[in-house]
């Protein structure tokens, strides 16, 4: 007993810990994984496509802008390589008498641009800077060339291409100038090409709405026109002396080369991914490449944002598509975590109730061996007793020489022994009851009838205490299954306590209340008095065997146990509220299992079937 | 007149004073009464003597009383038997009663109780109780069995007065 009870309350003492500690405990262990095995790896592959994929654009795009430069600066290389043999050739085969003449010069200027026209005019220019010969729209016939800059480099050099200047006409050209030898004196064999010529060659298809290509000389000056930054012949913003190499792919950023910068803060060497991942969209992609001849350099340039801005969509929706699916992975692992955590406490709650019913009818279960073998133990004696006292009536009827009055007293004494020992038999039958659980078959029960019973057997004790009884029946109540002698029993145990409980009251009143649950499906009755009530510490005990307060010989401590099986027997719970001082309230709760059962309990007619189960028990349980 | 005599009673029960003092309760009203306080020499004494009525304890040590009952049953089907048991339960009565006793009562017992098993036994088996009474109270009474063929008839009037 002790024992058991020992463990009972170690159990108890051990549950709140699982719930106010471990829960969380088990919640945060369950979220953390599911991070683990599902936010994480996510996490990792997301950013490592993303990585992989913008580093594979980036590569893209600048191998693309690579074969652009070079393929655009082939181009021109042998756009100007042809146009410089030409001339070469021409000075090379003709004579200077042949060219000097003004029908010979234009017949071989037709012939030069029957090919296409890229020439505005050629002239054949002296020693004295003076031409001979002359085809072309302007008048130049007078000009005098010895000052001119390309004048002193053909005559040092041979051949010479320039840069676009304005020269005597005042419009942008460039020209290609030969140095020939035949016929004794130096002259020069001097060719104009249509600056137009060299624009169109370059070409802006497939750079979007912000590329562009254009020739620069070395002083960073146009020599097409570039499609936005400026014109023919201006300076370009362009650092020209950070392009070193034949060729290169520089980020460079427009807003820093209007103030005076150093080229290492406006320039810089690609670093592919950093450019694309920092969405810088004021800075350019910019790939050059130098000609051999003239040293002009060709750039191919674009906006970032341009060449970069769909991948920078695309990841961004990657990154947002990533982020939210783990946020909503985090959402519902949370949620589910939260579910199942709760889904666990309650069914550990419903194992630990159950697991105190259990050890409670374990309890009784064992306490009812026990009681049974006392019982049966005290059955014996109080039998051998029952034979003593009546060979002592014998002997005292046949033995002549007693007093009458002797007699008489010794007869009352005995039969206060035979009262005592009935007493005694009454209490081992109760033990037996309590003990035994007979499977009695059930029947139709009406809850009221039982109560009305009851409280007309006890009305009279209640009364002489100062206690009245009060009762409330609710009519009509469906009828339950069970048994209404053993239901009887138990109201008699609780009434009978309910009165015991107003000892050392003048008056007190008790009552009592039937009525149906349809939530629980049952009927309900509970019984309140105004009496000195349960201690808290004693409330979880008053349904234990052999628990009692009362002084000792007046109470056995089985009454609320035997009520406690009895309802269990029938499917139906029995449960204490109190306060020490102020009275208990015990609450008896019986399912309708039926669902007929309101009905029948309503008609007046009975159940056959009644009837029969009101017969059998009878002959059993008398 | 045919000739009568006493009912023959065994009691059985390992509780020896019970034995002893219903030896001399029921001696004194009319029976000759015979005692065994275990279920071998129970069997034993029935082989030895007839007997009208066996009255049976279920708890002794060696053979409990539903073993004795079957084996009595099983020689001696018409003997009368009645189980009076500290130890008693539903399911023990009823098995006595699938095995054939007359009827089943738990002790403690008052002896009007167990008389009045006993007589209406008697009265079944066509023996004859005379009782008198004065104010209510059973002052005498007389209680003789037909006798059986070839049997002596033994037969000896019992009564008792004050």
């Amino acid at each position: 007993m002790a024992e058991q009870t020992e463990t009972g309350k170690r159990i108890e003492s051990r549950v709140p810990e699982l719930h106010s500690r471990s829960y969380p405990k088990l919640m945060r262990r369950l979220v953390l994984v599911a991070v683990i095995c599902s936010v994480l790896p996510l996490l990792l592959i997301g950013w490592a496509c993303y990585l992989y994929y913008s580093q594979f654009y980036v590569s893209r795009m600048v191998g693309y802008f690579q074969r652009t430069v070079e393929y655009n600066r082939k181009i021109v290389d042998s756009f100007l390589g042809q146009r410089a043999s030409d001339i070469q050739i021409l000075a090379s085969t003709h004579s200077l008498n042949l060219l000097s003449d003004s029908a010979n010069l234009n017949q071989i200027f037709q012939i030069l641009n029957r090919e296409g026209s890229y020439y505005i005019d050629l002239g054949v220019i002296g020693e004295n800077g003076k031409h001979l010969a002359y085809v072309g729209p302007y008048d130049l016939m007078d000009k005098d060339y010895s000052q001119e800059f390309w004048f002193r480099e053909v005559m040092a050099k041979g051949v010479f291409i320039s840069d676009m200047f304005l020269g005597f006409r005042k419009t942008p050209h460039f020209i290609i100038a030969v140095l020939g030898s035949k016929g004794g004196k130096p002259w020069i064999l001097r060719a104009t090409i249509y600056p137009e010529f060299l624009s169109s060659l370059v070409e802006t298809k497939g750079l979007g709405q912000t590329g562009e290509v254009f020739l620069v000389n070395r002083e960073g000056v146009y020599q097409t026109n570039p499609r936005f930054t400026g014109k023919i012949m201006e300076k370009s913003p362009l650092p020209v002396d950070s392009f070193t190499g034949e060729s290169g792919i520089l980020g460079t950023d427009p807003i820093a080369h209007f103030g005076p910068i150093a080229p290492e803060e406006g320039i810089f060497n690609i670093d592919l991914i950093k450019y694309v991942l920092t969405k810088s969209y004021h800075k350019e992609i910019v790939a050059y490449s130098w000609l051999k001849s003239p040293h002009w350099l060709l750039v191919v340039k674009q906006d970032f944002s341009e060449v970069f801005g769909d991948i920078n969509r695309v990841n961004t929706i990657i990154l947002i598509l990533l982020h939210s699916s783990v946020l909503a992975i985090l959402i519902v692992s949370i949620a589910a975590t939260k579910h199942m955590v709760k889904a666990i406490t309650k069914s550990n709650k419903e194992a630990e109730d159950l697991n105190r019913q259990l050890m409670h009818a374990s309890k009784l279960a064992s306490v009812g061996e026990l009681a049974a073998g006392v019982a049966h133990e005290i059955n014996n004696p109080l039998a051998v007793i029952l034979t003593e006292n009546q060979v002592i009536l014998d002997l005292i009827e046949s033995e002549q020489g007693l007093g009458a009055e002797f007699k008489d007293q010794l007869t009352r004494s005995l039969g206060q022994v035979d009262a005592q020992v009935e007493r005694c038999s009454n209490i081992t039958q109760n033990l037996l009851r309590f003990s035994r659980r007979m499977a009695l078959p059930s029947r139709y029960v009406d809850l009221n009838v039982a109560v009305k019973d009851v409280v007309g057997l006890l009305d009279k004790r209640a009364v002489s205490r100062g206690v009245h009884i009060s009762l409330d029946s609710q009519e009509n109540l469906p009828k339950i299954r069970g048994y209404d002698f053993e239901l009887e029993q138990v109201f008699v145990n609780l009434i009978s306590n309910a009165i015991d409980a107003h000892q050392g009251k003048p008056y007190g009143s008790i009552h009592i209340v039937t009525r149906y649950d349809s939530k629980r499906r049952g009927v309900v009755a509970t019984v309140a008095d105004s009496g000195s009530g349960i201690a808290d510490e004693n409330l979880g005990r008053v349904f234990d065997p052999f628990y009692t307060t009362k002084p000792v010989g007046q109470g056995t401590g089985i009454g609320l146990s035997i009520s406690y099986s009895i309802i269990n027997q029938m499917g139906g719970a029995i449960s204490v509220r109190s306060e020490a001082g102020k009275g208990a309230e015990f609450e008896i709760f019986l399912p309708c299992l039926d669902a007929d059962s309101r009905d029948s309990g309503q008609t007046s007619g009975k159940d056959p079937k009644d009837d029969l189960d009101e017969k059998a028990p009878a002959t059993l349980g008398g | 007149m045919t000739s009568m005599r006493k009912p023959r009673l065994l009691l059985v029960d390992d509780e020896i004073p019970f034995v002893a003092n219903l030896l001399k309760l029921l001696s004194r009203r009319g029976y000759e009464v015979s005692t065994a306080h275990d279920g071998d020499s129970a069997l034993r004494v029935v082989q030895e003597r007839e007997f009208d009525v066996v009255i049976l304890d279920q708890n002794m040590p060696g053979k409990d009383g539903i073993t004795v009952l079957r084996e009595l049953k099983r020689k001696q089907p018409h003997l009368e038997v009645v189980i009076l048991t500290g130890y008693g339960s539903v399911d023990m009565a009823l098995k006595g009663f699938g095995l054939g006793i007359y009827d089943y009562a738990s002790k403690p017992i008052q002896l009007g109780d167990l008389e009045a098993k006993i007589h209406s036994i008697i009265m079944r088996m066509g023996g004859a109780i005379t009782v008198w009474s004065e104010a209510g109270k059973v002052t005498e009474f007389e209680i003789f069995l037909p006798c059986r063929d070839g049997e002596s008839s033994g037969s000896e009037q019992t009564s008792r007065k004050d």
